[in-house]
């Protein structure tokens, strides 16, 4: 048998064994896109071929299992991505959460934990930083394991530079308050790490960490099937949401047409963002 | 060498293009009826200076035919045209015709990426798929293109004489001699 005939098909049945035998469902992801990691992963690991990783599920070997599951997550992420959405966050989500004496905020589908400081960053600059909270989770544990380290490579510090001047701050704080320069990395100063915190958590499976103030879930529902993104917003962000909190989605991810119905209030300037109602009769 | 008519079994027509394809679109697109044409998926690279909205505005009235930015679920109707956000790569679950988002890298340096989005297609649903792929310089959708025709879509390349940037339909040809090569690069019903 070769691979030659159809090598997406082949690609269709490795995401089905990784369902049948791990918590990881990929399915729903584009298949086109699978096919791109899973050669990737071929060329990078020792295995010969889509038919050997096959093979070696069936055979129940954890170690490529595990190694092929970080390769397939989506890892894509940036500092301060999308400059409209922490204009939004930055004017007019933190300054309403100055009301709450404790700040918890939850980065769901964190990654290597690019939005975690982005947050960070953004609650140090309205001084709330002492009362924080933060919390990313991801299944990816590779990627988790560096978010933990707060160390990003050198090259990435210019997208950085370039995302912070971008902020529309009242002074101009040095990115330098922020980032510790090393040989060949930048890492996050210890007082913003010490407040981000990091764990493996799977939306699809596992419960909700308890209510935050601000729960950010950006292209992650994208990867879901209709109903399973209805019953995750449903049963597992809404109610992690603190009454008076609120929820952040993605620019593709666009709930209005559930937001009356769970309460919440959709900002407005052109992002995904919501807030749950009953903040306005609390907290004025 | 000539140009192409569109096969009234087809479900859908995927445009790939770069630096030089929206001289081509005119020219490509510019004599279908809306009424008899299967949904056009247009996906041309753009500079990160050019709003998608305004681009779908500008393809629009050129060739007086119906255009949408394309959202994450969006089932495709026959007569319109679809071109993607900025943001995503944009794939098309063949069976049911909806758009999906990938948030992902960029691919070959593009994003959102034309090979992925013929990737997309491929599968028991090529037989339905009409694939072009117009002027760039660079070589993203060969690979796509090359996946499609193998399973069996009807893929066409514009002639490279035709392009003023003819690195991305030759690297089609080479990896995938059997192509149609369109001259004139136009499309009728």
């Amino acid at each position: 048998m070769t691979e030659h005939h159809n090598p997406m098909l082949l690609t269709e049945l490795i995401l089905y064994a990784l369902k049948r035998t791990t918590d990881y469902d990929f399915t729903r992801y584009a298949v086109a896109a699978m096919e791109r990691r899973v050669d990737s992963f071929i060329k990078r690991e020792e295995v010969s071929d889509k038919l050997e990783i096959l093979q070696r599920i069936a055979e129940g070997d954890t170690e490529l299992m595990s190694r092929l599951i970080q390769s397939l997550t989506v890892t894509h992420s940036r500092f301060f991505r999308d400059a409209d959405y922490f204009d939004c966050i930055q004017h007019q989500v933190i300054p309403k959460l100055k009301a709450f004496p404790k700040i918890r905020v939850w980065s769901l589908g964190c990654s290597t934990g690019e939005e975690v400081y982005s947050l960070a960053i953004l609650l140090d600059l309205a001084g709330l930083l002492p009362q924080c909270s933060i919390m990313g989770t991801d299944i990816n544990t590779g990627a988790l394991d560096k978010a933990k380290t707060g160390c990003y490579e050198l090259e990435r510090l210019e997208d950085l530079q370039h995302s912070f001047k971008a902020l529309k701050l009242p002074h101009t704080p040095s990115l330098l308050d922020y980032v510790e320069l090393k040989e060949n990395h930048f890492q996050f100063v210890g007082r913003l790490r010490e407040v981000c915190h990091f764990r493996r958590h799977n939306l699809v499976k596992d419960a909700s960490l308890g209510t935050m103030h601000l729960v950010s879930c950006r292209n992650v529902l994208i990867y879901l099937h209709p109903n399973e993104q209805e019953r995750v917003i449903q049963e597992l962000l809404v109610p992690s949401i603190e009454l008076g909190g609120y929820l952040v989605l993605g620019e593709a991810e666009n709930i209005s047409d559930l937001a009356h119905y769970l309460d919440l209030l959709k900002l407005g300037f052109g992002v995904n963002i919501y807030q749950n109602t009953v903040n306005e009769r609390i907290i004025g | 060498m000539a140009g192409l008519t569109v096969p009234k079994s087809m479900r859908r027509i995927l445009v790939g293009g770069s630096a030089g394809s929206i001289n081509q679109l005119k020219s490509l697109l510019g004599e279908l009826k809306p009424a008899a044409t299967p949904p056009i998926v247009l996906l041309v690279h753009l500079s990160s200076m050019t709003s998608h909205d305004r681009m779908c505005e500008v393809v629009s009235e050129m060739l007086n035919y119906p255009c949408a930015v394309a959202q994450h679920g969006t089932r495709l109707e026959a007569g319109k045209i679809y071109m993607p956000q900025a943001s995503y790569h944009l794939l098309v679950e063949p069976v049911s015709n909806v758009c999906q988002f990938y948030d992902d890298d960029a691919y070959c340096f593009a994003k959102p990426s034309i090979d992925l989005l013929f990737s997309s297609c491929v599968g028991p649903e090529a037989a339905y798929t009409l694939a072009v792929l117009l002027s760039g310089a660079n070589d993203d959708g060969a690979t796509g293109l090359a996946g499609l025709h193998t399973a069996g879509a009807l893929c066409a390349v514009a002639d490279p004489d035709l392009s003023v940037f003819p690195k991305m339909p030759l690297s089609a040809l080479e990896r995938q001699p059997g192509l149609r090569v369109l001259n004139p690069v136009r499309l009728t019903n």
